[in-house]
């Protein structure tokens, strides 16, 4: 004999009520990277604090003045030194010292107007202004006691001392000269050696712990770099975060690039509290490295939205991958992260290839242009680039050795609860048979039973159900009009029965209207039938956990 | 850099050169003592040859060897004995192991700038007290004592190198 009793497996739908959707938000959450310093670690590779003098007598007394300070001979605004003869260099060593006294005075007050600068932060109109802002810059560091590894810029002075007999007799001390040498016996007769030590622009970007967990329409969803100076001063750096193409393999081993994260910021750590903090007093607010010590490292997040597709349209599950990256430009020390402080072009002929949406998309670097082929020169703070090639630079393009860029991959991975919802009928009652093998016709009693299962990996949030009734049908607005076998036991006037079966919880309400008990029904026959099961369920009950399900019982009247 | 690169060779002839035409009209004492410092360059040619030159220190960044050329000659019309030389190792900078040169020197290392001892009887103490093998990046200073007399026209030549930090 044929069954009268309609009962369907997944994704069948008898007696058709039309689609309804099921809404929910996976719950947020987050692998925490493994790194447990806080990002702030500055590296004390050097020994320690630089010693200017090592002359016999007590330092800055009678010494020589080159090794207080760097002598500003590269803040001078002229023309490139021609080259000159091989030896000419040396003949102007034997200016230096005497310059070099001059300027130290004049540093006090280049300093103080420095200051000024700083101040009113208008330094950034050309690149010989930055370069005597880096200069200046590191003059600060050599007077402080956290200068210690501002290399850059520092005179490295030398002079050796001789002592003598004639005839026996032990005579005055003489002082090395360069060039072709003193021979004027006595302290304070020689001139040091010196040199400066030139500018090297090297960092380093690095992915770090491991892919991003993240969750659809997420939303500022980080991924974890870090950065190294490499340099021998301390450097400013803008950042910026970007996409990859489709099909770009992701670093981390998962499948290829399949999606592409919106709203693509970049913060760094600021050492409160070790990951990306995006509220709350320990957030990460700032979007470039104002300054980085020689040595030192820093965490920097790429923090993005999900979208809730992939570019095909499809919706993201699980294992889906977004291949970001992490472009860093060297800017100035001390940066504000304005496109103005990135550092474009070096002294060997190499240049930035800028790219817009720095800073969170305020700052659009222009591209530098390869500087003049000048001699180099002892007196001169020079700045060479030495970074490596990165992944992508800041245009999008594949990045290339001492450009001022470095940058390096990562990855978003989708890790998302998955729903797998079935929909069930059954009859329960017609005017003629009764509830005895009951049939579907005209005033009989029809019972749905919606399953919604987790089948994924995190917990999710359950939201609000909608179905829409098939117009031949209509919600039996109570349980109560069933017969008394089937009904379930609520009280009447209820619509629905929500159920989370693995938390054992049942509750009811009403499918009136929509109001405060969050379920309704809008139109009938054919109506819309809503659900809102946070509501209904409370937050706990209303979340399913990996492996659990919930079900939402309800009663229509074939029209 | 490049186009004034030389061989320190030929810089040598060209420093001698100068002091023969231009110091005699005011040499104040028996000694003319000079300190000169040159950037290493390490060049390999296609046949797999290292060449090493030697060129003034324009470019120099963390990790370049300087090699520091100290000359002094006897200027005067006695011979000079006793001959010693000191010389502080540069800031921001490391003495390289074994650099040090000098015929008819006797070289001698510090660490405090004080207490002169060979490289193997050099020692320095750590925080907890222990003493240990002096290493060539603790050396704070240099002494080549010159064990010959130094007649009227001869000079003398010691150098070392360091790496720049």
């Amino acid at each position: 004999m044929r069954s009268y009793i309609r009962q369907s497996g997944s994704y069948s739908w008898p007696i058709s009520t039309g689609p309804f959707v099921v809404f929910a938000h996976a719950r947020n959450v987050i692998r925490k990277s493994t790194k447990t310093a806080a990002g702030y670690s500055s590296a004390h590779s050097r020994d320690g604090p630089l010693i200017f003098h090592m002359r016999d007598g007590p330092p800055n007394v009678t010494g020589p003045p080159g090794g207080t300070g760097p002598p500003r001979h590269t803040s001078g605004s002229g023309p490139p030194k021609t080259t000159g003869p091989p030896m000419e260099w040396l003949a102007r060593k034997k200016s230096l010292k005497k310059s070099s006294e001059k300027n130290q005075e004049k540093n006090l007050n280049i300093e103080k107007s420095h200051r000024d600068l700083l101040e009113e932060n208008i330094m950034k109109t050309s690149k010989r202004n930055k370069l005597l802002g880096l200069a200046l810059t590191g003059s600060f560091s050599l007077f402080g006691a956290s200068g210690a590894y501002a290399a850059a810029g520092d005179t490295i002075s030398n002079q050796a001392t001789l002592n003598y007999d004639v005839g026996g007799a032990a005579q005055v001390l003489i002082e090395s000269g360069t060039g072709a040498g003193n021979s004027t016996p006595g302290a304070g007769n020689g001139t040091t050696t010196d040199f400066i030590e030139d500018r090297l622009i090297n960092f380093d970007i690095v992915r770090l712990g491991a892919t991003g967990d993240a969750v659809p329409s997420g939303t500022l969803q980080p991924v974890t770099f870090n950065l190294t100076n490499n340099g021998n001063a301390a450097q400013g750096f803008l950042l910026k975060g970007l996409n990859n193409a489709d099909g770009t393999a992701d670093p981390w081993g998962g499948t290829n690039d399949e999606f592409d994260a919106t709203l693509v910021q970049t913060f760094v750590e600021n050492g409160l509290q070790a990951g990306y903090q995006s509220s709350g007093a320990n957030q990460d607010t700032a979007a470039h490295v104002a300054s980085l010590a020689s040595g030192a490292n820093v965490d920097v997040y790429v923090v993005s939205t999900m979208p809730l597709n992939d570019t095909g349209g499809n919706p993201l599950v699980n294992g889906n991958v977004a291949v970001m990256t992490l472009v860093a430009q060297a800017a100035i020390d001390g940066s504000t992260g304005i496109a103005a402080d990135a550092i474009v072009t070096d002294d060997n002929q190499h240049f930035s290839p800028g790219g817009t949406g720095f800073t969170n998309a305020t700052a659009d670097v222009t591209a530098g242009v390869a500087g003049p082929v000048t001699p180099d020169d002892p007196t001169n703070e020079e700045v060479v680039f030495g970074e490596a090639a990165g992944t992508q630079d800041g245009t999008g393009a594949a990045d290339i050795v001492s450009n001022g860029q470095h940058s390096d991959d990562s990855s978003y991975t989708i890790v998302t609860a998955a729903l797998n919802v079935t929909k069930a009928s059954v009859a329960l009652w017609d005017p003629v048979n009764l509830e005895v093998n009951p049939k579907s016709f005209p005033g009989a009693y029809v019972r749905y039973t919606i399953t919604i299962e987790n089948t994924g990996t995190v917990a999710a949030d359950l939201t609000t159900l909608s179905d829409t009734l098939a117009a031949a049908l209509d919600l039996d607005a109570d349980f109560g009009d069933g017969t008394a076998a089937n009904n379930p036991t609520s009280a009447v006037g209820d619509s629905f029965e929500v159920t989370h079966v693995d938390n054992a919880v049942t509750n009811y309400c009403t499918g009136s209207t929509v109001d405060a008990d969050g379920c309704g029904y809008v139109g009938s026959p054919g109506g819309v039938i809503t659900v809102d099961i946070n509501a209904v369920m409370g937050a706990t009950d209303a979340q399913l956990a990996a492996g659990e399900s919930l079900t939402i019982t309800f009663n229509v009247v074939v029209q | 850099m490049k186009n004034i690169k030389q061989k320190m060779a030929a810089g040598l002839m060209i420093f001698v050169m100068a002091m023969m035409t231009s110091v005699e009209a005011y040499a104040e004492g028996a000694i003319r003592f000079s300190n000169n410092a040159f950037k290493q360059v390490i060049s390999k040619s296609a046949d797999g040859s290292t060449t090493f030159d030697y060129v003034e220190p324009g470019l120099v960044l963390p990790d370049d060897v300087i090699l520091y050329e100290i000359v002094f000659e006897n200027i005067s019309d006695q011979e000079v004995s006793n001959i010693v030389v000191n010389n502080p190792i540069a800031n921001n900078s490391t003495y390289r192991d074994r650099s040090a040169t000098g015929d008819s020197t006797t070289i001698t290392f510090s660490v405090d700038g004080e207490n002169f001892a060979s490289a193997d009887a050099l020692t320095v103490k750590d925080k907890t007290g222990k003493i240990w093998k002096a290493k060539p990046e603790d050396y704070k200073a240099i002494r080549w004592i010159y064990t010959k007399p130094l007649k009227p026209g001869e000079k003398g030549k010691v150098t070392y190198k360091t790496t720049i930090k």
